[in-house]
């Protein structure tokens, strides 16, 4: 008992940990504040993992529907930062495995990225031909990304754009540091395996 | 090392993230193998592309639309108790809420002597003035009785007592 709260009070001097049992007291504004500091980080950790806005909105929305929820019973065992993307994490891999069961293919999520690519296109303002190679470019890293099996797909996205460092990314993981050497290790071979002939600029 | 060796451990070179002996050791082979730094300079190259993913921009109405998708899940009672709270939670707000609950009590209570008051009459004629004093508070006893069974009111006891059921 004096051993957790000892390691709750480590965690206190992380703001977002102080807005969370802000949120607990009951300060809708608390909560609004750390939703205007991670949605727009969140909204793309999850476009990044499943290339659709559509389920990225939605995800996001599940992902601080759970923050908000689980307020009432919170308690700092992380910093705030680890324990929301943990739950976005999860919310992703329950996604996923709720589209397989759905027996959605693959292709549908490549159709969709298609989709959106036209509609990129299709901004006049820039140059078509260079905007197509750059749409392609882009289409062709994302499709690299999505080849990578889950955990290696979660790992580069959180060193490569959240910034994560490889503790961060254990804790988040819920993993060790060196398993996380050894994911990112064998995803950044073969990102580069599948990379490394695109030669578009 | 070996070139094999060097090459598994290169993405976490690049990341700083080797011990000191590791890095030294591998900064120095990149130094003499030719085909080890092409190794190196493909990894960061395709590591440096995925920076070029295109990022999204949240719908400018996301906090609102937030609120709306919990109100929809919510269930009345809990909508209550949130409004409450946050009324509790800006404190402006509490002396209006007192001024509130004390029209409800009164309300409550001139109600209920009105809709007693044949009976009471008939009764009060025949007492004297500390038995009057002693029906006075004896209405208002239960006067609170009754206001104590009506939801609203049980809800605003649930709510004092909110603190204690958070510290958890
Ligand atoms: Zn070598």
């Amino acid at each position: 008992m004096r051993f957790s709260n000892k390691k709750e009070a480590s965690y206190l001097s992380d703001p977002d940990v102080q807005l969370m049992l802000e949120l607990k007291k009951g300060d809708r504004s608390a909560f609004e504040a750390l939703m205007r500091k991670y949605y727009p980080r969140i909204l793309n950790f999850i476009y990044r993992f499943f290339s659709n806005r559509q389920i990225a909105e939605d995800l996001s929305q599940d992902v601080f529907m759970k923050v908000y929820k689980s307020a009432l019973h919170y308690r700092p065992q992380s910093q705030f930062q680890t324990w929301l993307y943990t739950i976005a994490k999860n919310v992703c891999l329950n996604e996923l495995r709720r589209k397989r069961g759905l027996m959605v293919s693959l292709d549908e999520t490549h159709k969709s990225g298609e989709n959106e690519l036209r509609k990129e296109i299709a901004d006049p303002n820039t140059d078509p031909v260079k905007a197509l190679l750059q749409k392609e470019k882009v289409a062709l890293i994302r499709a690299a990304i999505n080849d990578l099996p889950e955990n290696q797909r979660i790992a580069v996205i959180l060193k490569r754009h959240e910034n994560f460092s490889y503790t961060q990314i254990a804790a988040t993981l819920n993993v060790t540091d060196k398993a996380v050497k050894s994911l990112l290790s064998r995803a950044k071979v073969n990102l580069k395996n599948k990379l490394i002939s695109i030669r578009l600029d | 090392m070996d070139c094999r060796k060097i090459k598994k451990i290169i993405p976490i070179y690049l990341d700083h993230e080797l011990g000191a002996d590791d890095h030294r050791l591998v900064a120095e082979h990149l130094r003499t193998c030719p085909d080890c730094l092409a190794e190196a300079r493909a990894v960061e190259k395709s590591w440096e592309m995925l920076g070029e993913l295109d990022e999204i921009k949240p719908d400018p109405q996301y906090i609102a639309r937030f609120w709306r998708a919990l109100d929809a899940q919510m269930p009345w009672y809990e909508k209550i108790l949130r409004d409450v709270q946050t009324v509790f939670f800006q404190r402006r707000w509490v002396p209006v809420l007192a001024g509130a609950a004390v029209i409800v009590l009164v309300s409550g209570l001139v109600t209920f002597q009105f809709l007693q008051r044949p009976k009471t009459v008939l009764v009060l004629a025949e007492l004297n003035e500390a038995e009057l004093e002693m029906v006075a508070n004896f209405d208002l006893a239960e006067n609170y009785e009754i206001i104590q069974d009506i939801d609203f009111f049980s809800d605003l006891e649930v709510i004092e007592n909110l603190d204690e059921f958070e510290i958890s």
